[in-house]
C-alpha cells in the first residue's frame, strides 16, 4: 500500500516537476537554437484577415496561414502582441478581443479566452508579459489581466492607468506603460507608468514619464527603461518620441539623448530600436549595462528597408528580424545576422507582420 | 502608435461616412419603355403627355429633330451612355430604396454596406462616389463635409424617374453645378398630374417585410386652380434588420463557419416632403420645394471574429432640411431663361458610447449649411444651333461640437458656356467650365483657393436615314475638390490638397429596331471606354507609418466596356414579356507606383465582370417580374490576392403584383421574394448582405 502511495506520490512529483518544468521556464530560460519562426501578421483593422505564419528554418517552407490550416478558423481581427512562454503561444488579438493560446509543438489552439468587461465591452487586449507560470495582459479598459498557465483562465485583474500598452516584469514588480492614446484627439495623453505589485496584484503606485508611454522593458540591472511616442498634428510633429530610463528606488526619470524610439525590443542586456525618422530607416542597438548607444546603424550592407514594421531578436543566434508593410501589400520579414548583414528575406508573409517568436 | 491611426480612419470612415480606396460594384441594364408601351404602371396612372411637363430636361425647349417616331428614346439618342429607370420598370426592379434600383444600372459600383441603414454609395465607371453627382430634382445634393451620398437614405416611394449619365446628358439648357461632375444620377419625383375634372388625387400605401420592415407612405396632390397645383408626400420607415448571416472563419466548405444575427441594425427614418407647382402661362412656370428627412440608425461594424455579441453600440443621427425653387421663363422663342435656388441644413451626430478613452463616449456633432443660387440662359440661335450660359454661386458652412475645429466656408462659384447642334444626322454638344473656390476658416489655416477650366465634348452620328444606329464618342475633364474631410478633418486632414482629377473618352453604338408585332421592341447599345484618375486623395501613412495623412497620391487608370441590351415581346395581344440584360467589363488598376507589388492590380471592390437581367411578364390578370444581380470575383484591398479576393455572387429575386378595382380607387398587391436562392454575399468584406426575405406591398390610388 506505502507503495503504491508512494509511487502515486513521486508520479504525482513528477508530473506537477514536468509541467512546471514546461511553464516556468523563466527559471531555466536558456535559448535554444530556432529551428521554426513563428511570424504575426497583424492584418487590417476591420478585416479579420491577421494571420499566423510559419517558416520551418531546416526545410524553408513558409505556411503563410499556419493558424487556419491546423485549426480550420482565422486568428481574428488585429493581432496585437504574442509571446512565446515554455511550450504555448499566448497570441493578442487587439479587435476580437481575445488571447489566443497555442500549442508550440503543433499550432493548435489550446485555449481561446475572450477578454470582456462585466458589462460585455471589448476589453481590447494590447500587450503581453509572463512570470511564474502566469501570463499578465494590458488592455484599453485600463486593466492587466492575469492568467494562470496551467488552468488557462483568468485570474485576475488590476487597473491601472489609461490606456495601457507595453509591460515588463522585474523583481516581483509589474510596470505598466500608460499612454492614454486613445484621448489622442484631445492632446490628453497619460503620462505615467503604473508599478503593480506581483503578489497583491494592486497597483502600487504611479511614475511621471511624460506624454504617451508606448513601449516598456526592464534590463537585468532592474532599470526601466520606457519608450514614449512621437505626436503628430498632420504633418507638424508637436512632440518628438523619447526613450527614457527610470531608477526604480529613486523614481528619477532621466532622458537618454538622441534616440527617438518608434518601436524596439529588448534582448541580451540590448535594446534594438527602430528610429522614428520618416526621412530613412535606422536601427539603432542601445546597450543597457554599459548604458550607451552600442551601434547607431544596424544594417551595414546598405539593406534599404524605407517603411519597417517592427523587429524582434532571436536570443540564441542574435538574428534580427525586421518586418516591412505599406498597408497595401502584404508585407516582408527581413532576417540580418548578428554581423548586421541581411541574410535572406521571407516576401509577401501577411498584411502588416509585425512580432517573431522563436520555435526550437 | 498605428492603432490610433486606424482608429481615426475608421472613424473618419464610419462617422462623416467616407469612402477611401475603397469602391464596390455592381451594374446592370435596363429597360426604357417606348410611350407606345407603356401601360398602366403598377401602382399609379401616369399620363404620358404630362411626362415631359415634369421633366426639366430642355428637349422641350430646343431644336431637337424627332429622329423617329417609333421611340422618343432619349437613350438612344444620347451621344452620352445615358440610363432611365421609369416608375413602372422601378416597381418590376423589387427595389426599396434608390441604392437597389441603381445596382441595376450598367457601368455602376454600389458601395452597399448591407441592411436598410448601410451606407450606400455609388460609383460609376470606377470613378469613385465623389465624382458621381445625386440630384435630386433637378438641384445636386451636397454633402461637403464627405464629398458623396448616401443614396440608400432616397426612398422610390414618390420617384418617377431614375437616370444616370456618364458625363453629361445632351440637355445643355441647366445649371453650372450639373456639368460638374463626371456622372450624374437624376432622381425625378412624381409631380402633380390630373384627369379632366379632378381636383385631388393620391395614393395611399403600406409596405411590411422580413426583419421588422414597416413602411407606411402617403402622397397626394391638390389642384387649387388652373395654374396652381401641390403636391405632399410623407413616409415613416421602421426595420430591426437583425437579420442571420453566415460567419466563415476560414475558406467556404473547409473551414469552420458560424450562424450569426446581425447586431444594432435598427434604422428608423421618416421623410415629409411638399411642393407648389406654377404654370402662370405658356411662358412662365416655376415651382418651390421643401423637404425634411430624419434617420436615426445603428451602426453594426464589420463582423469581427469571436466577437460579433455587443460589438457596436455606435449609433448615427442625420437630419435634412431643404427648400428649393425653380423659375423658367420664355422671353421669345429664342430666348429662355431659368433660375434655381437651394438652402440645405444638414445635421449629423454620431455617437459610440463605448469608447475606451477618457471620456467613455465618443460623441461628433457636424452641421452644413449651404446656400445656392443659380441662373441660366438659353439662346437658339438657329434652328440647329444652341447656346446657354449658366453661372452658380454656392457658400457652404461647416461646424462641428469640437474644440479648435477649423469651421470651414467654402465659397463656390462655377459658370459654364455650352453649344449644341441638333441635325438629322448628327447631335453634338461642347461646353467648357470655370470653377473658383475661395475659403476661409475659423481656426487654423484655410485651404488653397482653386480655379480650373474643365472642357467636355460629345457627338452622335446616324448614319442612314432609315435605321436607328448610332455612333457616339465624349471626352469629359472634371475633378472633384477635397471635401472638408480631406482638408480639415483632425490630425489627418491637409490643407493644401489638389482637386483629384478625372479623365473620360468613351466611343460607342446604339442600335434600335422594330420587328413586325411580335418583336415590337429591340434596342442594344455597347460603349468602350478610357478612364484616367490623376491625383486621387487617399489616405496615406506618413511619419514613419503612424501618422496617416490624406495626399494626392493615387493614380488609377481603367478601361471598360459597357454592354446593354433589351426587347419587348408581345406573346399575344394581352400578353407583353419584356427582356433585358446587361454586362459591365472593369478595368481599373492601380499605377501609382510602378515598384509596388499592387502596380496594375485591380483596384478593390471593383470587379471585372458583372451584369444584370430581367424579365417582365405583364398579363391581364397578373405582373410577374424577375431581376438578378450578378457579380464576378472582386478583391477587398488593391493587392490582389486570394486573401483578398471576395467570391462572385448573384441575387435573384421574384416579384408578383395584381390590380384589384375597389370603390376605394385602384387597389395594388405585391408581394417580393428577395435574394430566393437565400446567397450569403458580402458587397464589402465583413458587411453580410441579407438573406432571403420578404416583402408585401398593398397600396390604394385615389
Amino acid at each position: 500500500m506505502k507503495k503504491i502511495i508512494f509511487s502515486l506520490m513521486a508520479f504525482t512529483a513528477l508530473f506537477l516537476a514536468s509541467c512546471s518544468d514546461v511553464d516556468n521556464p523563466i527559471e531555466n530560460n536558456i535559448p535554444k537554437e530556432a529551428k521554426k519562426l513563428l511570424i504575426l501578421n497583424e492584418g487590417g483593422m476591420g478585416q479579420n484577415n491577421s494571420t499566423l505564419a510559419q517558416y520551418d528554418l531546416e526545410s524553408g517552407v513558409l505556411d503563410k496561414n499556419y493558424f487556419l490550416t491546423v485549426n480550420k478558423r482565422g486568428l481574428g481581427d488585429t493581432g496585437n502582441d504574442m509571446l512565446r512562454y515554455g511550450s504555448k503561444i499566448y497570441v493578442v488579438m487587439n479587435v476580437s478581443s481575445t488571447i489566443e493560446i497555442i500549442d508550440g509543438k503543433n499550432g493548435k489552439s489550446l485555449k481561446q479566452i475572450a477578454m470582456k468587461t462585466a458589462d460585455g465591452k471589448s476589453k481590447q487586449p494590447r500587450r503581453v508579459a509572463a512570470y511564474g507560470g502566469k501570463v499578465y495582459v494590458t488592455s484599453f479598459d485600463d486593466t492587466v489581466t492575469r492568467i494562470d498557465t496551467l488552468s488557462l483562465s483568468i485570474d485576475g485583474s488590476a487597473t491601472v492607468g489609461r490606456d495601457p500598452e507595453g509591460i515588463c516584469i522585474k523583481n516581483n514588480k509589474i510596470y505598466v506603460a500608460n499612454s492614454g492614446g486613445l484621448d489622442f484627439e484631445t492632446g490628453n495623453y497619460d503620462t505615467t507608468v503604473s508599478v503593480v505589485d506581483i503578489k497583491s496584484f494592486k497597483e502600487e503606485k504611479k511614475i511621471e514619464v511624460g506624454k504617451n508611454p508606448v513601449h516598456i522593458f526592464a534590463d537585468s540591472q532592474g532599470d526601466i527603461y520606457v519608450a514614449t511616442s512621437a505626436i503628430w498634428q498632420g504633418w507638424t510633429k508637436v512632440a518628438d518620441a523619447s526613450l527614457k530610463k527610470i531608477n526604480v528606488s529613486t523614481e528619477k526619470v532621466e532622458t537618454i539623448e538622441n534616440i527617438q524610439p518608434n518601436k524596439l525590443t529588448y534582448v541580451n542586456d540590448k535594446a534594438y530600436i527602430i528610429i522614428d525618422d520618416y526621412s530613412q530607416s535606422l536601427i539603432t542597438v542601445y546597450d543597457c549595462l554599459n548604458e550607451k548607444i552600442a551601434i547607431q546603424n544596424f544594417i551595414t550592407d546598405g539593406t534599404k528597408i524605407p517603411t519597417p514594421y517592427n523587429i524582434s531578436v532571436d536570443a540564441f543566434s542574435g538574428d534580427v528580424f525586421l518586418t516591412e508593410t505599406d498597408y497595401t501589400n502584404p508585407g516582408n520579414v527581413h532576417c540580418f545576422d548578428k554581423n548586421r548583414k541581411l541574410k535572406y528575406s521571407l516576401k509577401a508573409v501577411g498584411i502588416n507582420p509585425t512580432f517573431v517568436a522563436f520555435l526550437n | 502608435m498605428n492603432f490610433f491611426s486606424i482608429i481615426i480612419l475608421s472613424r473618419f470612415a464610419i462617422s462623416p461616412l467616407r469612402e477611401f480606396s475603397i469602391r464596390a460594384n455592381t451594374n446592370s441594364w435596363i429597360i426604357h419603355p417606348t410611350k407606345q408601351f407603356i401601360f398602366i404602371a403598377l401602382l399609379c396612372v401616369v399620363n404620358s403627355s404630362l411626362l415631359a411637363q415634369t421633366s426639366l430636361d430642355s428637349l422641350q425647349h430646343l431644336p431637337e429633330v424627332v429622329i423617329t417616331e417609333r421611340f422618343s428614346d432619349r437613350e438612344i439618342r444620347s451621344t452620352t451612355p445615358m440610363q432611365i429607370l421609369s416608375e413602372k420598370e422601378i416597381r418590376n426592379l423589387n427595389s426599396l430604396q434608390v441604392s437597389d434600383a441603381v445596382k441595376h444600372f450598367s457601368g455602376v459600383t454600389v458601395k452597399d454596406f448591407g441592411g436598410i441603414g448601410g451606407l450606400k454609395t455609388v460609383s460609376v465607371r470606377s470613378l469613385g462616389a465623389n465624382h458621381t453627382a445625386v440630384n435630386y430634382n433637378g438641384i445636386t445634393v451636397t454633402d461637403v463635409q464627405t464629398g458623396q451620398t448616401d443614396i440608400g437614405r432616397f426612398s422610390l416611394e414618390n420617384v418617377e424617374t431614375l437616370s444616370l449619365n456618364s458625363g453629361h446628358s445632351d440637355a445643355i439648357f441647366q445649371p453650372a453645378r450639373i456639368f460638374a461632375s463626371a456622372s450624374v444620377l437624376n432622381i425625378q419625383t412624381i409631380a402633380p398630374t390630373f384627369k379632366s375634372n379632378e381636383k385631388t388625387n393620391g395614393k395611399i400605401s403600406l409596405k411590411g417585410g422580413s426583419f421588422g420592415l414597416i413602411n407606411p407612405s402617403l402622397y397626394s396632390n391638390v389642384k387649387w386652380n388652373s395654374k396652381l397645383s401641390s403636391s405632399f408626400s410623407g413616409e415613416w420607415m421602421s426595420a430591426h434588420s437583425r437579420y442571420p448571416y453566415m460567419l466563415q472563419y476560414g475558406a467556404e466548405g473547409v473551414d469552420s463557419s458560424s450562424v450569426e444575427k446581425r447586431e444594432n441594425t435598427d434604422v428608423e427614418n421618416l421623410r415629409l416632403e411638399t411642393a407648389l407647382f406654377a404654370d402662370f402661362s405658356e411662358k412662365t412656370n416655376a415651382n418651390i420645394r421643401v423637404y425634411y428627412y430624419q434617420s436615426e440608425r445603428g451602426l453594426p461594424g464589420a463582423t469581427i471574429y469571436y466577437n460579433t455579441q455587443n460589438f457596436s453600440k455606435q449609433r448615427l443621427w442625420d437630419k435634412t432640411f431643404f427648400t428649393q425653387g425653380h423659375l423658367e421663363h420664355s422671353f421669345s422663342p429664342r430666348w429662355v431663361m431659368q433660375a434655381n435656388a437651394k438652402y440645405n441644413r444638414g445635421y449629423l451626430r454620431y455617437l459610440d458610447p463605448t469608447y475606451l478613452g477618457a471620456s467613455g463616449e465618443i460623441n461628433d456633432i457636424f452641421k452644413q449649411n449651404e446656400t445656392y443660387g443659380s441662373l441660366s440662359v438659353l439662346f437658339k440661335a438657329f434652328e440647329k444651333l444652341s447656346f446657354v450660359a449658366s453661372s452658380d454661386l454656392s457658400a457652404t458652412i461647416m461646424r462641428a461640437n469640437r474644440d479648435n475645429f477649423a469651421t470651414p466656408t467654402r465659397f463656390t462659384s462655377q459658370s459654364v458656356v455650352a453649344a449644341k447642334w441638333v441635325s438629322n444626322h448628327i447631335l453634338a454638344t461642347a461646353n467648357i467650365l470655370y470653377t473658383q473656390t475661395v475659403e476661409s476658416v475659423k481656426v487654423g489655416e484655410a485651404a488653397d483657393n482653386r480655379q480650373k477650366f474643365s472642357p467636355y465634348i460629345s457627338a452622335s452620328v446616324k448614319p442612314f436615314n432609315n435605321i436607328d444606329l448610332r455612333f457616339r464618342i465624349f471626352y469629359k475633364n472634371s475633378f472633384r475638390l477635397p471635401t472638408f474631410n480631406d482638408l480639415y478633418y483632425p490630425i489627418i486632414g491637409q490643407r493644401n490638397l489638389l482637386p483629384e482629377n478625372a479623365d473620360q473618352f468613351n466611343i460607342g453604338i446604339t442600335f434600335a429596331t422594330v420587328i413586325r408585332d411580335k418583336l415590337p421592341l429591340l434596342k442594344f447599345s455597347a460603349d468602350t471606354y478610357r478612364n484616367n484618375i490623376k491625383n486621387k486623395i487617399i489616405a496615406f501613412p506618413a511619419g514613419n507609418l503612424h501618422q496617416w495623412t490624406m495626399m494626392n497620391l493615387g493614380k488609377v487608370k481603367i478601361n471598360g466596356v459597357d454592354v446593354t441590351a433589351e426587347s419587348a415581346v408581345e406573346l399575344s395581344k394581352k400578353i407583353h414579356l419584356y427582356l433585358g440584360t446587361a454586362y459591365t467589363f472593369q478595368q481599373a488598376i492601380d499605377i501609382t507606383n510602378s515598384t509596388a507589388p499592387n502596380y496594375k492590380h485591380q483596384i478593390a471592390y471593383t470587379p471585372r465582370h458583372s451584369g444584370s437581367a430581367r424579365a417582365a411578364l405583364e398579363m391581364p390578370w397578373l405582373n410577374a417580374a424577375y431581376s438578378l444581380i450578378w457579380s464576378g470575383i472582386r478583391y477587398s484591398g488593391n493587392y490582389n490576392s486570394k486573401e483578398f479576393k471576395l467570391n462572385g455572387y448573384t441575387d435573384h429575386s421574384l416579384s408578383v403584383f395584381k390590380k384589384i378595382n375597389t370603390r376605394f380607387g385602384n387597389m395594388g398587391l405585391m408581394v417580393e421574394g428577395l435574394n430566393l436562392l437565400n446567397k450569403n454575399y458580402q458587397i464589402v468584406r465583413n458587411y453580410p448582405m441579407p438573406g432571403r426575405s420578404y416583402r408585401a406591398t398593398i397600396s390604394i390610388n385615389f
